[in-house]
């Protein structure tokens, strides 16, 4: 018995056929042929099926598993941007904004847009980049821009001494609305506005964050009205 | 100006912005203290601690802070006009010029002998 695969007399193309050939040696050389019969592997069949499928399969299973890494991927591309460039929150802390903003902390929205544009102005809280330290960011208060003229007071725990300034082009001058305890432009002087990180916002929505609140003695106020006038 | 005239593009790198970690010599874009929506490209001479030699005496870099100047010291706007820049303002060290392509080199930290007082 000997056989050969024939694919063309195949029904389907992932169905091995063996045909069978039963012959009989007649003497030394001659060899008959006696019957052929036509059998379908079954076995090799299956085996091949099972083979293809499993391929396909994994391929199934590859591409979703691709797919949902990348939406994954666009998820945080998303928050990066939005947070770098639009919109992101902050942890601010410290007793240089009280009352304002509490002593142990409190995460605030800040964006960037404003800032980015020049929009914002004297009373607004943002967040600056700290000239002593640029791995440090610091929360103040807006008291004057560029070309005003800032009355502040140096020292207030010690003295009522005041000082006058004009604030120079291109800077701002922060402070905190705690000046009993805050290192802000009283001891840094005008902070470029390229170090503005962002705006707090909203200013005045919430109804915490509006004008700053008066810390100053009322009758420092009239000693400098005297003076000004 | 430093040694980059208008119209050169460059390469620039912010991996130094992650610990704002600059050295002598580097080569950095900062916004403009006098203008933030200008971005000025100029050479570190000194970083903070360092001491400065002005026309009175010698100056300290405050913490924080270095001094910038242009390799071209005739005609530059540079820390001689402006102080000592917060390093918050840089945006990034020049690593390389990209365009126009006869222009093309990488852009070397040099330090300069003078105008460091010690």
């Amino acid at each position: 018995i000997f056989s050969r695969f024939d694919d063309s007399l195949s029904p389907a193309p992932e169905i091995t056929t063996i045909i069978l050939y039963k012959a009989q040696f007649v003497g030394n050389e001659e060899l008959k042929l006696l019957s052929n019969s036509e059998i379908f592997l079954v076995p090799a069949e299956r085996e091949r099926e099972r083979e293809m499928s499993r391929f396909q399969q994994w391929a199934l299973i590859v591409k979703e598993a691709l797919d949902k890494s990348f939406l994954v991927a666009k998820f945080f591309c998303a928050v990066h941007v939005t947070s770098t460039y639009l919109c992101s929150t902050a942890l601010v802390y410290g007793p240089s904004m009280l009352p304002t903003f509490n002593l142990s902390g409190e995460i605030v929205l800040l964006e960037s847009i404003s800032t980015r544009y020049g929009k914002v102005g004297s009373g607004d809280v943002v967040i600056v980049r700290s000239p002593e330290n640029p791995r440090k960011v610091i929360t103040k208060r807006i008291i004057g821009m560029e070309g005003d003229s800032i009355t502040y007071v140096v020292d207030p725990i010690n003295s009522d001494r005041t000082e006058t300034l004009v604030v120079p082009k291109g800077h701002i001058w922060v402070e905190g609305d705690n000046i009993y305890s805050s290192n802000d432009s009283r001891n840094f002087g005008p902070v470029p506005y390229g170090l503005l990180q962002g705006k707090i916002w909203p200013a005045g929505a919430f109804g915490l964050i509006g004008r700053r609140p008066q810390t100053v003695d009322p009758a420092l106020k009239v000693a400098e009205e005297l003076n000004n006038s | 100006m430093i040694n980059i005239p208008a119209d050169d593009y460059v390469f620039l790198e912010k991996f130094c912005l992650d610990k704002y970690k600059f050295s002598h010599g580097d080569v950095v874009i900062f916004s403009s203290p006098t203008n933030y929506k200008e971005r000025c490209v100029k050479r570190i001479v000194a970083m903070e601690g360092d001491y400065i030699s002005n026309v009175n005496g010698a100056s300290k870099v405050p913490e924080g802070h270095c001094w910038v100047e242009g390799d071209n010291s005739a005609s530059s706007f540079d820390s001689r006009s402006f102080g000592p820049i917060p390093l918050g303002l840089i945006h990034g060290r020049v690593t390389h010029v990209i365009w126009p392509p006869q222009r093309m080199r990488k852009v070397d930290r040099r330090i300069r002998e003078d105008g460091l007082a010690f």
